[in-house]
């Protein structure tokens, strides 16, 4: 498998988390279930392009894992593990074990994928270069007492997401709280339920706009911006995109929360948002693919509420439907994520790592 | 009790340009005194077993067929920015306990704009800075400025000449990190003051300062400036002149020592470093306390004659070298007992 062969062609290992078919206990398994479609749909277009392709799934051998990438001869790892055993607290690892082996590898590194998947962190280095995000508290334990002192000068509403999770994992109607009862309630059941901490955040309602870029830094494309149409929510609704509503196809709350591409902006504030997004992107150092969203005030100022180095390369998700309207059709897309990373690997013009033996 | 030490080893032959890149892995001596230390234990922690695993790419296999109940973590790391997370990266993925911080504060700690982000975020001083990618980007930055490598470890890339008082000065340091390192330059304000370097031990509320270490910029050569550099390191200080560069502990008052502490512990907690850290701290012309950066990964040369600070520190508190490496490994078992 993977043998160099005599006709030069790039080895692409595609590598992904197999771990989440197990336990169906977690909310993830939509995930899973995306993931696998993807990874033959994205074999199949590297394939048809002329590359030598083999997929390698990280079961529970970790070993045999690593084992088979390096004796597979591989050129490029195409990084699709946004989880690792389904835990998405591990993605940074497989950066961090493909680095120890000096692989090139599609999407951004370790520290990145670490930072952003903390959203205290990230909002804390943002916040360090005056980049507009809601306020927010982190709670680690279960609160005992309710007192206004627990929000420490927070406005209500509030929005309490997992500190540790993207894909609007843990998030519903009831994220959104208006009074100190209930955020004591939701940060509780949050905690108890995911067993990670709880991040509050001021709430913003308004527009919720998805800005992809693809490209290595300094070579950015900002792609057609997105955003979650909520006309059709019941009124008394939240305006949030929940878990419910972003993966289960079949729910209500799916059909009332529908994305919009391309959206229409006054001119002033799309270029406001291109720039902040693409600051974000740098900032974070971002690479090959990453998505941040915002949150635009009634009186259309931006705020950063996340940024999410790799995200979902599904051909019906957000960011290929945005590079379709952008004039990229989704093996274009692929293949520039490819070619992203060979540049960066090869060196041109970035820093390449340092071989110390 | 199995204990897998997991550490770097210094090539045996290195030229003398080649020093300062291998400035952060270990020499034989130390890995072999930081075993036996952990051989031996304390009184009454029983039998122990120590091996010895290089963090190479063998290691996933190694870890795997020795299965050890703990890690002691030792090793640096191989490529690029983020290189001190492998390895406890691979351990958490192996669910493999370790001693000292998780790989998200191991690769801030070792992004020193990251850091200051950080540390800027909660309000703990740390000198003024800017990143720069290129000789071009040098508008509205004040000097004189210090010049170094972003994502290096300890003075690695910091020599008498990367303090600069001039413009054409400014490129030129800027031009040589970038070139000689392959990363951006860290442009960070000169604080005049004194220097020094705090070993952490221990967590949260239990975090111990141990006695503070000052590197006496006066002793430097005359005409050299006032920071510890390659050349303080490995130039100026020879066995037949050495130069007496550290004092421990340093001559405090009694507020400035409360303060310079108070920042430590705030800024290792902030962070979220585990079991052990050691912070570098300079003073400002007011007197003011700020801190450099944070080494989650100290180095620990067993002979004191190496000046190795943290052991040094440790010594000072009555604290022998053995005792200083089972209270690391004690601290992250008492940790890894309450989660």
């Amino acid at each position: 498998m993977g043998k160099k062969d005599k006709t030069n062609k790039l080895n692409i290992a595609v590598i992904y988390d197999y771990a989440c078919t197990c336990e169906g206990s977690r909310e993830n398994l939509t995930a899973y279930q995306d993931i696998s479609k993807q990874i033959e749909l994205i074999n199949s277009v590297l394939s048809d392009m002329d590359y030598s392709v083999f997929p390698i799934s990280i079961g529970s051998d970790v070993v045999c894992f690593l084992q088979t990438i390096r004796d597979g001869k591989v050129d490029l790892v195409f990084n699709l593990c946004e989880s690792v055993f389904g835990e998405s607290t591990k993605e940074m690892n497989i950066p961090a074990m493909l680095d120890l082996l000096n692989l090139p590898y599609t999407g951004s590194g370790a520290l990145t994928l670490g930072l952003t998947l903390d959203k205290g962190m990230a909002k804390r280095i943002l916040v360090s270069n005056k980049i507009k995000t809601p306020e927010c508290r982190i709670f680690y334990k279960e609160i005992g007492k309710s007192d206004d002192s627990i929000i420490d000068g927070l406005k209500f509403p509030l929005i309490i997401k997992p500190l540790l999770e993207h894909g609007s994992l843990g998030i519903s109607q009831k994220s959104v709280v208006t009074s100190g009862k209930q955020l004591v309630a939701q940060v509780n059941a949050l905690i108890s339920k995911h067993k990670q901490p709880a991040i509050v955040e001021e709430f913003i309602a308004g527009r919720e706009i998805y800005v992809p870029i693809i490209g290595n830094k300094n070579e950015e494309v900002v792609l057609a911006m997105s955003e979650i149409d909520f006309t059709q929510m019941p009124k008394d609704n939240f305006q949030i995109l929940s878990y419910i509503g972003k993966w289960e196809t079949e729910s209500a709350e799916y059909q009332e929360t529908v994305p919009v591409c391309p959206i229409d902006l006054p001119r002033e504030t799309y270029n406001e948002i291109k720039d902040i997004a693409l600051k974000v992107f740098r900032l974070m150092d971002c690479r090959d693919y990453a998505r941040i969203d915002i949150r635009l005030t009634e009186d259309n100022i931006p705020y950063v509420i996340d940024v999410n180095p790799n995200p979902c390369l599904d051909e019906d998700a957000g960011l290929a439907i945005s590079a379709k309207v952008s004039g990229i059709e989704y093996p274009e897309l692929i293949n520039r994520i490819v070619h992203s990373a060979m540049g960066r690997a090869n060196g041109n013009g970035y820093y390449k790592t340092k071989i110390l033996t | 009790m199995k204990i897998g030490l997991v550490f770097n080893q210094k090539p045996k032959k290195i030229s003398h340009e080649n020093i300062d890149m291998y400035a952060e892995w270990d020499g034989p001596e130390t890995i072999n005194a930081v075993a036996n230390a952990l051989k031996n234990g304390l009184n009454g922690t029983g039998r122990r077993e120590v091996v010895l695993i290089e963090a190479d790419n063998k290691m996933f296999n190694k870890l795997v067929k020795e299965k050890p109940d703990i890690v002691f973590n030792m090793a640096e790391g191989f490529y690029g920015a983020s290189r001190e997370s492998q390895v406890p990266a691979i351990l958490d993925m192996l669910n493999i306990p370790y001693t000292g911080s998780d790989p998200v504060t191991l690769g801030i700690c070792l992004d020193k704009q990251r850091t200051k982000e950080i540390l800027s975020f909660h309000n703990i001083s740390t000198p003024k800075f800017l990143t720069v990618s290129s000789g071009k980007e040098l508008e509205n930055i004040s000097l004189p400025a210090v010049v170094k490598p972003v994502w290096e470890g300890s003075s690695k890339g910091i020599i008498n000449n990367s303090l600069v008082r001039t413009k054409k000065e400014l490129r030129e340091q800027v031009e040589r990190v970038v070139n000689d390192y392959n990363q951006p330059a860290l442009v960070e304000e000169f604080l005049e003051g004194r220097e020094f370097t705090v070993a952490v031990l221990g967590n949260e509320d239990n975090a111990r300062i141990l006695p503070i270490v000052e590197i006496k910029l006066d002793e430097l050569p005359p005409g050299s400036n006032k920071m510890y550099s390659y050349e303080a390191k490995w130039v100026w200080d020879t066995s037949d002149k050495p130069l007496n560069i550290f004092e421990c502990p340093a001559r405090l008052n009694p507020k400035l020592k409360i303060k310079i502490e108070d920042l430590c512990k705030k800024a290792f907690n902030v962070l979220r470093c585990r079991d052990w850290c050691r912070i570098d701290v300079r003073l400002d012309k007011n007197g003011e306390p700020h801190i450099i950066e944070l080494n989650p990964l100290p180095g620990v040369l067993p002979n004191p004659e190496d000046n190795s600070c943290f052991p040094k520190a440790a010594r000072s508190a009555g604290i022998s070298y053995d005792e200083m490496i089972n209270s690391v490994l004690n601290s992250a078992i008492k940790r890894l007992g309450e989660n």
